[in-house]
This record gives C-alpha cells, sequence and structure tokens, in this order.
C-alpha cells in the first residue's frame, strides 16, 4: 500500500548540511498496523512529513498504491490528501470553532461529496469510536483522548489508502492513550485500515504489526510481532533492554538490511538491524517504558 | 453542510482575529485620513508657504504617520495571518486546495478591509472638524481658521486605503505561498529571535542616533556657512542612520540581557526579557514606530510652540512699544491724535519721538542659490531707508559714530546675519533724482528693533548727517517717510489703547501707503521698464479688522501689545496644525501601545499558565507584566525623546549657530512637553496593564 525507496532528507544550515534521512527503505501492506520508533532525531517524524508530502526531499520515490506521490502538482497532491491520506497529529489539530461533528465531516466537505451520505458516515463513525455523545461539542469541551478519537474519525472519513500519525498518544494520560489505540485497532479491524504511526511510546507500538526501528536517519531494524501483544511489548522492551545491556540484541542478526528478507528469530517477533553500533544503548533512554500500562 | 458555511462559522467563531485587524485598519486610516483632511484643506494649504520649513516638516510628519500607520497594520494584519495559519494547515493537510484556500482568503480579506476601510475613512472627516472646531472653541477663531475641506485630503486618505489594502493583500499572498504544511502549522509557534544581540549594540545605536542626527541637521547648515554650498536633496538620507540607530536602541533593550553585575535583577526579570527577546524583531518594529510617533508628537508640539513663541518675542526688545512709519506725503496721525486716544482709555504718553528716513536707492551683495545648491553673489537694486547719526542717536539714546562716506546697518536686537545677506552687504547709494552716487564703508551695525522691523529691506542703514543733508537736498516726499515712536503707560486698557490707535492708523492710511510688506518702487519701475511682471504690484486691502495686515502690510504699525495679544491669530493655521498632529501621533501611539500589551498577553496566556503550575503567585505574574508593559511603553517613548531633544537642539543651534535665549526657554519648555506626554502614555500603561491582568487571569 505504502512504499519508500531511498528516501534521503537533509537539512541545511547556511552552509552547513545535516543529513536527517539516509536512504530510507520500508514497505506497509494494506491493512497492516506499523510503528516507528527511535530516539530524539532520529528522523521520524521528518519521514512521516517526508511522506505525507509535507515537506520535500533530495532522493527517493514515495509510491502509495503503487503511484508515486512525490513529484505531483499542488492540485494532484490535495487530492491525494484528501481521499488517499488521513492525517492524526499529536496536538489533534481539530478547528475549534467547529463541532466535532463538523470536524470529522471537513474531509468531506472538502471533497464536495453528497451531504446526506457525508452525515450518515460520519455518524457511523462517530458510533463505532464512542464519540457520538459528545458530536456537537467543540473541541475545547471533550477530553483529549476524545480529540484524538475525533481525529482519528476524521482521517477516516475518506477511506484513505493510510492513516499516517504522527505521535497520536504523545499529549494523552495512559487511558486516553489506550482508548486511542483502541480506535486504530477497529479502524485496522472492522475497516481494514492501513496504519504509519510515529511514536515514542513502547505500550503504543506494542499494538502493531511491526515496529521499525530508525536511528540517525537510517533503518535500524525491525520488530515484527506474532504472538499476544503484552509479549510482543515484553519482548520488545526485553529487547531494548538487552541492546541497553550489552549495545546487542540477542534476538537479531546485525548488518541486515531491513528489506534484504533475511530475520533474526525471537521469541514472538523478529529483530532486524542494518547496523548495530556498540552506542545504541545511550539512545534507548528516548524509548519511554510504558510497561506501568500493562 | 457545505464549505461556505464552515467557513462562515469559523468566520464566526474567530471574530476577535477579524476585530483585531479591522481595528489596525480603521484605526490608521482614520488617523492618517484626518490628518491628509487637515493638512489638505484650503484653509491650511493657502496659509503655509511653498517649500517653506513647516511645509516641509509636515510632509515629514505625514510620512512618519502614513509609514507608522502601515506598518502598525502589517503588525495587525500579521497577527490574522498568524493565527489563520493553523485554521489552512490543517485544511491543507485534509486535502484542501490552496487556490481554493487562496479565493477564500482573499474573499474574507476584501470584506474585512473593504469594511474596516469605510469605518476608518468616514469617521476621518467629522473627526477633524471636531478636533479644529475644539481648537477654535479653546484658543483662537479667526476667518482665517475656518474648517474647510478639500477634496485632495480625501483622495490622500483613499490613496492610503489603497496602498494599505494592497499591502496587507501582498501579505496575504505570501501567506498562502508559504511552501509547505509545515511551515504554516509551526507559523503560530514561530519564534522570531534575532540571533545575535551583542552588548555594544545599544551604545553603537545611540551613537548612530547622534551620528545620523548631526549629519542630516548640521553639516547642510555648516557647509552652506563654511563653503557656501548646500547638500543634495539625497543627502536626507543620512536621516536614515538615525533610523538605524534607534533600531539598534530598541533591538538591544528588547532583546539584550546579562546577568554582569546585577544578577538579582537579571533573575528578577528574566521571563519578561524572554518574553520580549523571542518576538524581538517583530517588537523592536512595534517599538520603533511608536518611538517615531512619539518623536513626531514632541516635534510636532515643540513647533507649534516656537511658532507661538517666535510670534510673541518679535520685536518684544523694542525700545519702544509703538511705532508707526508711513510715507512722508501721507496725511497720518500725529502726536494730538495719539494722546487723545491715550487720553480716552485711560493713559499718557510717558515717550514720544518723530524720525524722518530717506528712501535712496541702493545696490547691495545678497545671495541666490542656483539648482546645484550652490550659493553665488546676487547684486541687488532697490529702496532702503536711511537715517540721520544724530536722529538715530535723538531716538536711541545710543551714540554712533560716522564720518562721510560711512554707514551702519540697522539690525534687530540679537541679529546673527543669515546666508542670504550680511551686514555689511551695501555696495552703492544713489539718489534717486540727481543719480548722485556713494560707495559707502561699512563701519559695523547698532540695534534698534522699531526700525528693523520697519520694512526696509534687506536693512534700514544709517548715514552720517553730512551724507544725509547731501542725499536730502532735491529729495521729493515720494522718497521721504516718518517714523513716530512713543510708549504709553501701564494701564488696564493698554490692548484698547493699542488697537485704537492701529484703528486710527489704518482709517487715515491712503492708496499712497496700500502696499505689499515687500513693495519697492524701484524695483517696480525695473521690472516695467523691462516689460517684466512686478510680483508685488496691486493694492492690498487696508481693513483694520484683518489682522493680517500685521504681517502683510509695507505700513504695518508696530505695537508690542497686540502682537503680544494677537500672536495666536498670526501663527494660528500652524498652532493649529502642530497640534492636531501632535494628538493624532499620540493617539496612533497609545493604540499601538496598548494593542501591543494585549497581544503579548494573548500570546503568552499558556506561559502564564506554565508559571502558576510552577508556582508562581499572582504578585509574580504581576510583576513580570508590569516589567514587560513598562519597557512596551518606556523604551520607543525613552528612545522618541532621546531623538527630538537631540534633534531640536540642533535645529535651534544649528539655525543661526547660536542659542537665544527664548530658545533655551522652549527647550525647557520641551522637557515639560516630554513629561506631559509620558504622563499620558502612563495613563494608557494603566488601561493596558489592567486589560492584561485580566487576559491572563490575575485577581
Amino acid at each position: 500500500m505504502l512504499q519508500v525507496k531511498h528516501l534521503s532528507k537533509n537539512y541545511s544550515s547556511g552552509s552547513q548540511v545535516y543529513p536527517v534521512l539516509k536512504d530510507v527503505s520500508l514497505k506497509v501492506e494494506k491493512g497492516e498496523f506499523v510503528a516507528v520508533m527511535g530516539p530524539s532525531g532520529s528522523g521520524k517524524t521528518t519521514l512521516l512529513n517526508c511522506i505525507s508530502c509535507f515537506i520535500p526531499h533530495e532522493q527517493g520515490e514515495i509510491l502509495l498504491a503503487g503511484k508515486d506521490i512525490s513529484h505531483l502538482t499542488g492540485t494532484a497532491l490535495a487530492r491525494v490528501r484528501n481521499r488517499q491520506m488521513g492525517f492524526v497529529f499529536q496536538d489533534f489539530m481539530l478547528l475549534d470553532g467547529l463541532t466535532v461533528f463538523e470536524n470529522i465531516c471537513l474531509p468531506q466537505i472538502i471533497a464536495h461529496r453528497p451531504v446526506v451520505q457525508m452525515e450518515e458516515k460520519a455518524r457511523n463513525i462517530c458510533r463505532l469510536f464512542g464519540i457520538g455523545k459528545i458530536m456537537e461539542k467543540y473541541p475545547a469541551e471533550i477530553s483529549g483522548g476524545e480529540k484524538q478519537r475525533t481525529a482519528v474519525a476524521r482521517a477516516l472519513m475518506n477511506q484513505p489508502c493510510v492513516i499516517l500519525a504522527d505521535e497520536p498518544t504523545g499529549n494523552l494520560d495512559s487511558k486516553s492513550c489506550k482508548a486511542v489505540i483502541d480506535a486504530f485497532m477497529q479502524a485496522k479491524t472492522e475497516l481494514g485500515a492501513t496504519i504509519f504511526m510515529v511514536t515514542h511510546d513502547s505500550f503504543a507500538a506494542s499494538f502493531c504489526d511491526r515496529v521499525i526501528v530508525l536511528k540517525d536517519g537510517a533503518i535500524y531494524g525491525e520488530l515484527r510481532r506474532q504472538g499476544d501483544r503484552r509479549a510482543f511489548m515484553d519482548q520488545l522492551l526485553d529487547t531494548i533492554r538487552t541492546l541497553s545491556d550489552d549495545g546487542r540484541p540477542a534476538a537479531m542478526e546485525p548488518g541486515l538490511p531491513c528489506d534484504s528478507g533475511e530475520r533474526a528469530e525471537g521469541a514472538h517477533g523478529m529483530f532486524h538491524t542494518a547496523a548495530l553500533p556498540a552506542a545504541y544503548e545511550n539512545d534507548t533512554r528516548n524509548i519511554r517504558n510504558e510497561d506501568t500500562r500493562r | 453542510m457545505t464549505m461556505s458555511k464552515i467557513t462562515a462559522k469559523l468566520r464566526g467563531n474567530n471574530q476577535g482575529q477579524y476585530r483585531l485587524l479591522g481595528l489596525c485598519i480603521s484605526m490608521s486610516l482614520l488617523l492618517v485620513t484626518s490628518f491628509t483632511t487637515m493638512f489638505f484643506s484650503p484653509s491650511v494649504q493657502e496659509f503655509l508657504p511653498p517649500g517653506g520649513d513647516t511645509r516641509k516638516l509636515m510632509w515629514l510628519m505625514l510620512s512618519v504617520v502614513a509609514v507608522g500607520c502601515l506598518i502598525f497594520t502589517m503588525y495587525g494584519s500579521s497577527l490574522f495571518f498568524r493565527n489563520k495559519s493553523r485554521e489552512f494547515g490543517i485544511m491543507l493537510a485534509l486535502g484542501q486546495e490552496k487556490k481554493a484556500l487562496a479565493r477564500q482568503l482573499a474573499g474574507e480579506l476584501t470584506a474585512v478591509v473593504g469594511k474596516y476601510v469605510l469605518f476608518g475613512i468616514l469617521p476621518a472627516i467629522p473627526a477633524s472638524w471636531l478636533i479644529w472646531k475644539l481648537f477654535q472653541f479653546m484658543v483662537v477663531s479667526t476667518a482665517q481658521t475656518e474648517y474647510r475641506i478639500g477634496i485632495t485630503g480625501v483622495l490622500a486618505g483613499l490613496l492610503f486605503a489603497a496602498a494599505l489594502t494592497f499591502s496587507i493583500l501582498i501579505a496575504g499572498i505570501r501567506f498562502i505561498r508559504q511552501a509547505n504544511v509545515m511551515d504554516i502549522l509551526n507559523a503560530c509557534r514561530k519564534t522570531e529571535m534575532v540571533r545575535e544581540i551583542r552588548p555594544w549594540f545599544g551604545k553603537l545605536g545611540a551613537a548612530l542616533i547622534i551620528t545620523g542626527l548631526f549629519l542630516a541637521m548640521a553639516i547642510p547648515q555648516l557647509t552652506v556657512r563654511l563653503f557656501r554650498q548646500g547638500m543634495p536633496g539625497i543627502w536626507n538620507l543620512t536621516y536614515f542612520i538615525c533610523l538605524a540607530g534607534l533600531y539598534l536602541v530598541i533591538l538591544s533593550a528588547v532583546g539584550h540581557s546579562r546577568k554582569g553585575k546585577h544578577p538579582k535583577k537579571y533573575y528578577r526579570n528574566i521571563i519578561s526579557t524572554n518574553l520580549m527577546r523571542f518576538t524581538a524583531r517583530q517588537t523592536t518594529r512595534n517599538m520603533c514606530v511608536i518611538a517615531l510617533l512619539v518623536f513626531v508628537i514632541v516635534a510636532t508640539a515643540f513647533w507649534g510652540t516656537m511658532y507661538y513663541f517666535s510670534a510673541t518675542e518679535s520685536g518684544s526688545e523694542a525700545p519702544y512699544d509703538y511705532s508707526l512709519h508711513f510715507p512722508a506725503a501721507e496725511d497720518q496721525i500725529g502726536r494730538t491724535d495719539i494722546e487723545d486716544l491715550a487720553k480716552k482709555y485711560g493713559t499718557t504718553l510717558t515717550a514720544y519721538e518723530n524720525l524722518h528716513s530717506l528712501e535712496l536707492i541702493i545696490r547691495y551683495t545678497g545671495r541666490d542659490m542656483n539648482d546645484r545648491r550652490q550659493y553665488f553673489d546676487v547684486e541687488y537694486e532697490k529702496l532702503a531707508s536711511f537715517v540721520s547719526a544724530s536722529d538715530f542717536e535723538k531716538i536711541s539714546g545710543q551714540t554712533v559714530s560716522l564720518n562721510k562716506g560711512e554707514y551702519m546697518t540697522i539690525t534687530q536686537a540679537g541679529f546673527q546675519p543669515s546666508i542670504w545677506v550680511d551686514a555689511d552687504c551695501l555696495n552703492l547709494i544713489r539718489h534717486p533724482a540727481t543719480g548722485d552716487e556713494t560707495a559707502p564703508k561699512f563701519r559695523g551695525t547698532v540695534e534698534f528693533d522699531n526700525l528693523a522691523v520697519s520694512n526696509s529691506n534687506p536693512f534700514a542703514f544709517l548715514l552720517s548727517d553730512e551724507d544725509y543733508l547731501r542725499f536730502s537736498e532735491g529729495l521729493t516726499d515720494d522718497y521721504r517717510e516718518k517714523h513716530i515712536f512713543f510708549n504709553a503707560a501701564k494701564s488696564a486698557l493698554a490692548y484698547d489703547f493699542a488697537a485704537a490707535v492701529k484703528q486710527a492708523y489704518v482709517t487715515h492710511a491712503s492708496a499712497r501707503s496700500a502696499h505689499y510688506s515687500l513693495y519697492d518702487a524701484h524695483e517696480e519701475a525695473l521690472a516695467l521698464a523691462e516689460g517684466r511682471e512686478y510680483a508685488l504690484a496691486g493694492e492690498i486691502d487696508l481693513s483694520p479688522e484683518d489682522f493680517r495686515l500685521l504681517n502683510d502690510w509695507k505700513y504695518a504699525p508696530f505695537s508690542k501689545v497686540l502682537i503680544q495679544s494677537d500672536a495666536m491669530e498670526l501663527v494660528a493655521v500652524f498652532v493649529l496644525l502642530s497640534i492636531y498632529i501632535s494628538i493624532i501621533s499620540l493617539t496612533a501611539a497609545g493604540i499601538m501601545s496598548y494593542i501591543r500589551s494585549i497581544t503579548i498577553a494573548l500570546d503568552n496566556r499558556q506561559l502564564f499558565d506554565n508559571l502558576k503550575k510552577l508556582g508562581a503567585d499572582d504578585a509574580y505574574e504581576e510583576k513580570v507584566i508590569q516589567v514587560q508593559l513598562r519597557k512596551i511603553f518606556a523604551y520607543p517613548a525613552a528612545a522618541g525623546f532621546m531623538i527630538v531633544g537631540v534633534f531640536s537642539l540642533f535645529l535651534t543651534y544649528f539655525n543661526d549657530m547660536q542659542l537665544q535665549a527664548f530658545e533655551v526657554k522652549m527647550l525647557l519648555m520641551e522637557g515639560g512637553l516630554m513629561t506631559g506626554i509620558g504622563c499620558i502614555l502612563y495613563v494608557v500603561y494603566r488601561a493596558a496593564y489592567r486589560k492584561t491582568k485580566e487576559i491572563v487571569g490575575i485577581g
């Protein structure tokens, strides 16, 4: 559904050029729930912004449903964003002057869809995500979890190919976080949504089918969930802890690029690694330990 | 549910943003249009001499007010776009096309700008009328100060409205063209800290202000005096050095802070300093505009005061309180008439002197300026008044020693030569009837205001008795003038007596005397002989009620009482214009400072919430607000006062390379004006402080 090929992105300050993404390649299948984790400054949000075409990139291709969207004109890009992408931001990005219902309707209003079907669909989505009772409320009148569920609902209104979520649980308490993750899971299971989420939150990531670890702008490895979520989270935390202890997780092999197809078996999943520097333990500090939520 | 309904709802929900932008537009237009309505009114335009300093100064002030209001409105529009950016960012992220958003923005801007342009322009005319009438009611009401509206003023206002609209639309286009969603989404959080604010910025700024003013104001005067070369118009760009200095001073005040020797103070003000630092560029720009407006407020008020004082001080050093001069052939009032009037008004004459003068043809060296601003000598030929040395000694009590072939120049007290003519200008004296000529030698100057103000241009002169007799032989009354000087005892009816003398004097004046002040019969004859038109020909309307007679009439009577009492009538338009601009600028400065304070509170509500969470009590937050607002009000005021102080000092000093007593008095009064303006700004500060506290939820 979503494929990124050899993506590179630099930021520059004066004559100084800082590479942020270095030849990143990944693939997300239809109906997959994939998380990207990594320490601060690893390029997670930049990767998401490049995929969203919010910011330009220097090299590489971004394919959505098989079509390269990285060189589209403004109008075509707007159409892709409206019909094929759904966005969920850390700080919700709801319009304060519109009700929850109106916010959810926005993508279809922009697409000039018929009003009756639009409203029907919005009501259904509200019911699905348990926000039916707050439909007429304004963002200022609802909780953070409700805001984010509204944002997820809005992202799903046009049945996009992929939902791109940037730290969707970053501003939420654990209860709200769970509610939002539940919303994503509902979207995945009941609506068949494909979700690509950037997160620091290992609890949220444990619900995903796959976790891609990014470090210093390159894909460092990949952890795939194959069994129970709690076990996956334990395995994820163990892996991270192991990395912290000896700089190399037990359940993966070094030096394998993520798209090489070679995988290291773990207890409940697999961790792929592109390169494993000994200093990795320093970077795991930023991956939040959320085991208290279990 | 359609997009138009959604945008209408969002618009309704964000009324505050639209109102703020609208307020900026309306206020700017109201101020500028009422200024232009007033400045371009026929009453003012007919009064201001073409190319005169006042006209130039008023243009400068109009430019400063217009640019200030434009920057202020652009600040309002930047707040509007910053708030709008979130909405547009979300719309773009959800797939709305930029074109559609551009159309929506254009529509909204057109509606809001159109509406508030009308709100600004329409009340401008009644506002200018109201202030004018208020001035007439409180200060002086004359035929000259009648309110007359000119279409040019309204057109200038409309032109400014067009410039304002164009600038806002350009800002809108720039906003919509922002390259990507992230920039727009982040725009509302963007800080604009200026990277490096060096410790010496403030000192450099102050030096640049002084240097800029010195270059702009002193150098042109010095080059004229030393090299007889005026500086080209482009030299006025040196004022920009002063502006750069102002920017650095304010920037340093806004953004520079260090622990230095007062770490306690540094930590006490750390929040307010940083509040400003992170909006340094915008804050500095705003403060510079306010500082310039403060400059305009004081400069125009000072200018108006200077006019009034110049008028009242004119001839104040004259030894006689009254003097009359008229053609010898005129059947004018004499001693008996004046004594009768004195008796009627309960006073007596304490001194009375008669004097005769000769009107002889002179050739003298004056100066003119060419297109390259070079001053060059020109020899002029015209009539001038000559008094004999012994007559002068009699009326003045001064002793003069003049030999045959020598002359002295009669000047006002404290005379300083101007670039246009020197006291030793006389090259030749010629008898108008016989053609007898002499090239006299200059023996210095004598001060005697009563003769110096008698419209003998460039001066009146003294001749030795021998020369005087020689030139008076064969001279008809057409070339003679009579002078009467007298003093009257102090009386409660002194003004009525002076007015009665003036009335009687004007009534006795015939067509022989009805000439404009610089009329010269010989110049007219020369012009006619050469087939040229003589600009000062024609009869002046001798109406005693017309107070302009004192200025425009060749034989205008001199009376200290009348000058001091009617000074305001003489300079009413200048004073009115100055006060008006001062009021407009003060209003603009007050509103800008107030809005700036409010927006700082609105932008930093979150910060104050966070401070509360960190344990700050109301008193601490109040202190933060106080320090912040004091800076917003105090820095521009201090900078503006400093610039205008130096400006006024340079203006008065370099005008004639000396400070006269009355100029020192005016400079001191300017200090008083600054105090008054400071008090008004303090009242606005208190109002802003109350509102800011309310916004951040204190008290």
